[in-house]
């Protein structure tokens, strides 16, 4: 089991001791505070995900081969699953975060709650991400080297 | 004694009375979105399938005909419900939405040119506000939208203002499905017909709140969809005087609106049947009409006034949170309650409910104009028909205490800054 792999089997077992859904969302509210802050300007359109009910913010880079980035969203709940996001491919090796099978939030017994609707919207998120991390990787094979960030 | 609307819920609501998720039994209080389907609703519908299923005006043989009757006497029932003059003023179409749709193209095609003004509100659903607003793109006109003021009614000196410009046509709901306001329609339609502007009214959120006929309230035309009359999706009614669908050019054609066709021209129905080209969704159709005669026979006063009183506890219980906004203050309300808690989004909110077993609606409501002007991006909203109880409404309290008290646990400021 690897390292990505194995943060997700944490987040499940977390999850699953707190039981019900109402647990599991008052505890997504508190992890919502734990998102490090994210810079004003990453809050522009060309970086939003855009949800029916709720706007999520990403941009992402690379640094020393890894995949790094910043996240925000409207929602608590929805800020309280990119912590969970974060842990699991932030700071991971580009080629893993991008080939990553993520899966932590479609687990009935987390979020039970969380219909195919709902895991749609927080797929979409870690699809970009994902997409981002392969976009990053392919700049790296092109150019044989780091991408730059960006502004 | 058990009340009668204890007795009818448990009765005709099958969906209520059982509704679970999951295995966990859950608090209908979306009805604003859709209403549950009456016991009699669900019989129509059946025995529409089972006995009744042949297209209409085409055929000779007695289905065909026994499907149009079926048709013909919905429509009676509709200009009843609607106190139209007659059954020739009742459009069917998909919904409200479509009705909408149907109205502002025909009216472009026959009304608008470049230069012309349409008006319709900033407290509008959207299917009232974006079929005018392509009207107007697509005619060079212009749409000009009366403010909401601070309390949630509409700025009727702004109106005024507006109608000195001699608009064609004002589109207005007769609640706001947001705020709950309810609209002072008569008074409207007349200073609107006074500047020689029609009026179109978006009756979706009105249906059960005793509205008056539509030639009390003197307006034009007028839509609503069955889904929120207790009857089925993706059937509604655009209510046209007479006058204006003579009048007015049908936008789409097709087959059953025409009554002769030539080498260079068409002749078409007249009245209703020249807006329902194609085949009309004729088991809607029938699940409407056993609707209306449902909220018909329980009594539309005594239904009106049951939701107002719901309303109301609703809005006395809500007060009673700290952290919690009430949208708007109007002068009366009716059928819906909209309500935010910064910092936490609607979503979160209505996320939290959705975990106690509480259907609520959250998000812009399809009404982003009216948030924007309210400075928010979302409420939750609560909408009770009379089948819901002041038990469940009781219940709301408590999960949305919990929800609210235990995000404050987990660190979110509820209540820290009264504006949302």
């Amino acid at each position: 089991m690897d390292e990505l792999e194995r943060e997700q089997a944490r987040i499940l077992e977390e999850f699953r001791e707190l039981g019900d859904p109402f647990a599991c969302y008052s505890y997504l509210l508190g992890l919502a505070s734990l998102l490090p802050p994210c810079p004003e300007e990453v809050k522009r359109p060309e970086n939003a995900v855009e949800g029916c009910q709720s706007h999520v913010w990403l941009r992402s880079r690379a640094e020393e081969g890894c995949f790094r980035f910043d996240a925000d969203s409207d929602t608590y709940i929805i800020k309280g699953l990119l912590y969970l996001l974060m842990n699991v491919l932030d700071g991971r090796p580009l080629e893993a975060a991008a080939g990553a099978e993520l899966y932590f939030w479609k687990d009935p017994l987390l979020l039970g709650g969380f219909d195919e609707h709902r895991q749609k919207g927080i797929g979409y998120v870690a699809a970009a991400l994902q997409r981002q991390a392969g976009q990053l990787l392919k700049k790296r094979e092109d150019t044989g080297g780091e991408p730059p960030a960006e502004k | 004694m058990a009340d009668w609307h204890t007795i009818i819920r448990e009765r005709d609501f099958p969906m209520i009375e059982q509704a679970e998720c999951d295995g966990r039994p859950v608090i209908y209080l979306d009805n604003a979105a859709t209403t549950q389907c009456a016991r009699p609703v669900l019989w129509a519908l059946e025995n529409y399938w089972r006995s009744q299923h042949a297209n209409v005006y085409r055929g000779v043989y007695c289905l065909s005909r026994r499907a149009e009757a079926a048709v013909e006497e919905t429509r009676q029932i509709c200009a009843e419900f609607l106190g139209a003059a007659s059954a020739g003023e009742i459009v069917f179409t998909g919904g409200a939405t479509q009705s909408a749709n149907l109205l502002a193209d025909a009216f472009a095609l026959t009304e608008l040119k470049p230069g012309d003004l349409v008006l319709s509100t900033e407290m509008e659903h959207h299917s009232n506000l974006l079929p005018w607003r392509e009207a107007c793109r697509r005619t060079g006109a212009e749409l000009a939208l009366v403010p909401v003021t601070e309390e949630g009614e509409l700025d009727l000196d702004a109106l005024d203002r507006l109608l000195e410009r001699r608009p064609k046509l004002l589109a207005v709901c007769a609640v706001s499905n947001v705020l709950g306001t309810v609209n002072p329609l008569r008074e409207i339609a007349d200073r609107a017909h006074a500047a020689g502007c029609a009026v179109a009214v978006d009756a979706a959120q009105a249906m059960r709140c005793c509205l008056p006929g539509v030639r009390e309230l003197d307006c034009d035309f007028l839509y609503f969809s069955s889904h929120k009359v207790m009857g089925p999706t993706g059937v509604g009614v655009l209510y046209g005087s007479e006058a204006w669908l003579e009048r007015l050019t049908p936008p789409r054609t097709g087959g059953g609106m025409v009554s002769a066709i030539r080498e260079d021209t068409v002749l078409y129905e007249r009245g209703p049947l020249k807006f329902e080209a194609g085949t009309p969704n004729l088991a809607g159709i029938a699940g409407l009409g056993a609707a209306l005669e449902y909220l018909q026979a329980v009594g539309r006063r005594r239904i009106a006034k049951r939701e107002k009183a719901l309303l109301q506890y609703a809005e006395k219980r809500l007060r009673e949170l700290p952290g919690l906004r009430i949208l708007g203050a109007p002068k009366q309300r009716a059928g819906v309650l909209s309500f935010v808690a910064p910092p936490l989004q609607a979503y979160d909110i209505a996320m939290l409910l959705d975990s106690q077993g509480i259907a609520v609606r959250s998000g812009s409501h399809c009404a982003i104009p009216l948030h924007r002007r309210l400075g928010l991006s979302g409420s939750v909203r609560v909408s009770p028909a009379f089948y819901n109880t002041a038990e469940e409404l009781d219940a709301l309290t408590v999960a949305l205490r919990r929800s609210l008290e235990g995000a404050k646990k987990a660190g979110v400021p509820v209540g820290e800054n009264a504006r949302g």
